[in-house]
This record gives structure tokens, sequence and C-alpha cells, in this order.
């Protein structure tokens, strides 16, 4: 798809309103809201998404396309990813998950999920198979897995 | 869905839910058409049948609701849940997938069974008074032959407390077929792991039945000492049958059972603020789990 790289300052001054996701631009709040997704490390991930996208309230940005999330999902997958191999998820999980590891999957499914709500393009949307099919074999596990990060 | 954990189980489901809901979502997921996602689903929302036998047992999904909700009523007597030990009564029956060897041609079910990994008392769960004291080889030897091996009418005579008596509530629950029966009385044909609360064997036509005694079961479920995949865990190392990556969906079923039966299983049949919590959320996860289920359906019948 031809993404064109728009010019903020021209693009504000206009008195159309624009319909971002319709021309594939993302709006100036929401790639700084995903860089910061993107750039906060691991340990610090669930206290961030709770500052940024705090629970409970209503979505404060504007309406982007599942396209623009895709290195976010990808950041949560990997994590997710992670936490099914250390507590055996995918067998039996006998290890409870600890009080940090669990405030992390939290945080990742609720604003996973927010995303999908205020999101177009949802179709797009492949991070069921680490949530769901984490018990099938390691092969379709793998192509999944490939074509979630693909999309 | 395999965490043990109840609340992130149930933010997987809400993520599922909201899009199962939309069509132009489904359409890439293919929820409605994952045959092994439905059914799980299933087994979230029916817990192969053992909510339904909870209601039989007088608690619905309204009454256990209620109950749940009357914090401020701690006598009231419906947030008292006595169950009998026959609703702690779990089965499953299974056929392992075939063997396929090196060579290409399927591998035949072990017929003789390793007598000293058969005679191994539970490791690690303990039941208490109830646990059954060690019995000798010969003795488990001939429980099996006996109780194992008999026709249900004569196991129903046997029930005289004691390893025998819980076999005999089993049979009265599930009786072996003439055929099962039949084909458990040559030596050979039955192979047979048991513990001080759960016992499984295969016939030679390679179906394996798993059940759990009541009674003890229904111990080890109010003693509160372990969660549902502690116990699938001691399953899976006390019975080799059920061990593999193949029986993953075996290993679901039973989870899903344990979790019901264990989240109404209380030592006195009082609801504690704990207790209230936990059925709080397998409740909600049952219910979610089953309108994703029935979108799902909706969706597959277009």
């Amino acid at each position: 798809m031809f993404n064109f790289e728009p010019t903020w300052s021209l693009i504000s001054k206009t008195s159309i309103p624009l319909t971002w996701w319709l021309l594939d631009i993302q709006h100036p709040d929401l790639a700084g809201l995903i860089d910061n997704i993107k750039e906060c490390g691991e340990d610090v991930l669930s206290q961030r998404l709770r500052e940024l996208l705090p629970p409970n309230t209503p979505w404060q940005y504007p309406r982007g396309d599942m396209h623009h999330w895709v290195p976010v999902l990808d950041k949560f997958d990997l994590v997710l990813e992670k936490k099914i191999k250390e507590y055996d998820v995918a067998n039996v999980q006998i290890r409870e998950f600890n009080d940090e590891d669990k405030a992390i999957l939290l945080e990742i499914l609720r604003v996973e999920k927010l995303i999908m709500d205020n999101a177009t393009s949802r179709k797009i949307f492949a991070s069921y198979d680490v949530c769901l099919f984490a018990s099938q074999d390691d092969k379709q596990y793998q192509r999944l897995t490939t074509s979630s990060s693909l999309c | 869905m395999s965490t043990s954990d109840l609340d992130v189980l149930q933010s997987v489901l809400n993520l599922v839910h909201r899009p199962a809901q939309q069509y132009s979502a489904v359409s890439s997921f293919e929820l409605s058409e994952n045959a092994e996602v439905q059914g799980k689903l299933l087994l979230l929302a029916t817990a192969g049948g053992d909510w339904g036998r909870l209601k039989e047992h007088g608690w619905g999904l309204v009454r256990l609701a209620q109950a749940v909700s009357t914090k401020e009523q701690p006598d009231k007597a419906d947030s008292v849940i006595s169950l009998p030990d026959s609703f702690f009564n779990v089965h499953a029956q299974f056929y392992r997938p075939t063997q396929i060897s090196a060579s290409g041609e399927p591998q035949a079910l072990p017929e003789t069974p390793d007598t000293k990994q058969l005679l191994q008392p539970t490791s690690e769960l303990r039941l208490g008074s109830q646990e059954q004291s060690p019995s000798t080889p010969a003795q488990d030897t001939s429980d099996r032959a006996t109780n194992v091996l008999e026709t249900p009418t004569k196991r129903s005579a046997a029930s005289t407390g004691g390893p025998k008596g819980r076999l005999a509530a089993l049979a009265n629950t599930e009786p072996l077929s003439p055929q099962q029966a039949q084909l458990g009385s040559s030596s050979g044909n039955v192979m047979v792991t048991k513990t001080a609360w759960s016992h499984a064997y295969t016939n030679q036509d390679g179906l394996t039945k798993l059940s759990l005694f009541s009674s003890a079961f229904a111990d080890l479920a109010r003693s509160r000492k372990y969660t549902p995949h502690q116990v699938l865990a001691e399953l899976l190392k006390e019975h080799p049958e059920l061990q593999g990556s193949d029986m993953k969906d075996v290993h679901f079923e039973i989870l899903s059972r344990l979790q019901c039966m264990l989240a109404v299983a209380t030592p006195d049949g009082k609801l504690s603020a704990v207790d209230r919590e936990r059925i709080s959320k397998v409740l909600t996860i049952r219910l979610t789990a089953l309108a994703i289920y029935c979108e799902c359906s909706r969706l597959q019948s277009r």
C-alpha cells in the first residue's frame, strides 16, 4: 500500500476534517502513544500501560488503523510467548503467575482489547494464536505466529 | 485458555468475546471454524456436563450467583453449599491416537502392565484419614484382578468400605458393559494403573477409562490444598496413559471438570469471601465462554 509522509504543518492548517485512518496516516497523538509503548521496557510495561491508557477511562485518542499497531502487538506477542513458555501454560501450569507477571499479562490483554475496540482493520489482528492456540503443536504455533508478524 | 489463573483466563475470553460479536473480525480469525477452540469453549461453558449435574443438586446458575452475591448475609441458608460425595465424580474415556512406528506400521498397545509401575502409591496428594493404607503388591494385584475385572454385579455386591467400596461406588455410576467385562476377563487384555484416589484401565481396543473415586476426591477437593492443575499434574504422573502431547484435549476436559468441582467444594459448606470471589470468577468465565460459543455457532450456521 502506498504510504506517504505527510507534512503535518500543512495538514493542520487545512480546515477540512481529516479521516486519518482512510488516508493511512497516523495521527501525531496516536503515533506518540505507539512509540511510547514500543520503546518501554518489559519491567515497566504494566505501569506504563496503566499510565498511558488508564483502566476504566474512555479512549482519548483518534481512531487508528490496526496496521499502525502491528509493532506494539508484536511486542505484546513476544512478552506473552515468553510468559507462556516460562510458566509452561501450553501444558499443565503448576506454578502460579507471580504478581508482576500477572499484572503484565492482564495489562497486555486489557490494552489489546482496547485497541480492538478503537481501531479499524480488526480482521488483521492475529494475536489470538498466542492467547488461545498455545496448546497446539509447535509447527502450527510457529506458522500462526509468523502469520501474525507478517501482517 | 489452559492457564491456571482465573483472572488471566477471564481477560483472554474478554478479548475474544469482543471480536466474536463482529462478523468482519471473525473472518480472519476463523474462530467459528476452529473445532479445537470451539471444543474448549464448550468445555468451559459446560465443564463436561458438571454444571448440569450441579443444577440437579439444586445449584443452578441463578441460585449460585445469588449465594455468591450475599456478602452481607453470611448466615443465609443459600450461602451454604453442601454437595454429596457422589457429585465429585470424574470420569474420562478416550482412545489414544494410534502410535505410528518409524517403519510406518501402527504400534500395538502394551498388553502386560509393568507391575512396579502399577503399584506405586500416590506420592504427593495425601488424603489424610481417608487415605488408603499402603497395600502389598499381592493385595493390589488381587484388587486389580477382582475389582477391576469383575462384572458390575459382582463389584456392587462387594461394597464393604475401603478400596472395594470405592470401586463399587464407581461401578454404580458407570458400569462396565458386558463386552468390556468379557474383554477384561482374560488376563493381558487390560492395562490398569491406580492410586489411592484414581483408577484407569485400557482395554484391548485401546479405550482408556479414567475415574476418580468420588469419596476420596471429594475429600481432596474440600481440603482446598490443591488447584485443578496440580491435581491434573498428579494424574499425569500416576497414569502414563494420559501422558503425551496428543492428549491435550483430554487434559483440558479433565481440567475444566476439576475447575468446576474444586470451585464449589468447601471444607464445611460455608462460603468465605475467597470462595465467593472464586465462584463468581468461574461463573463469569462460564458465561463468557458460552456467549462466544453461541456467537460462533450462529456464524457457522449462516
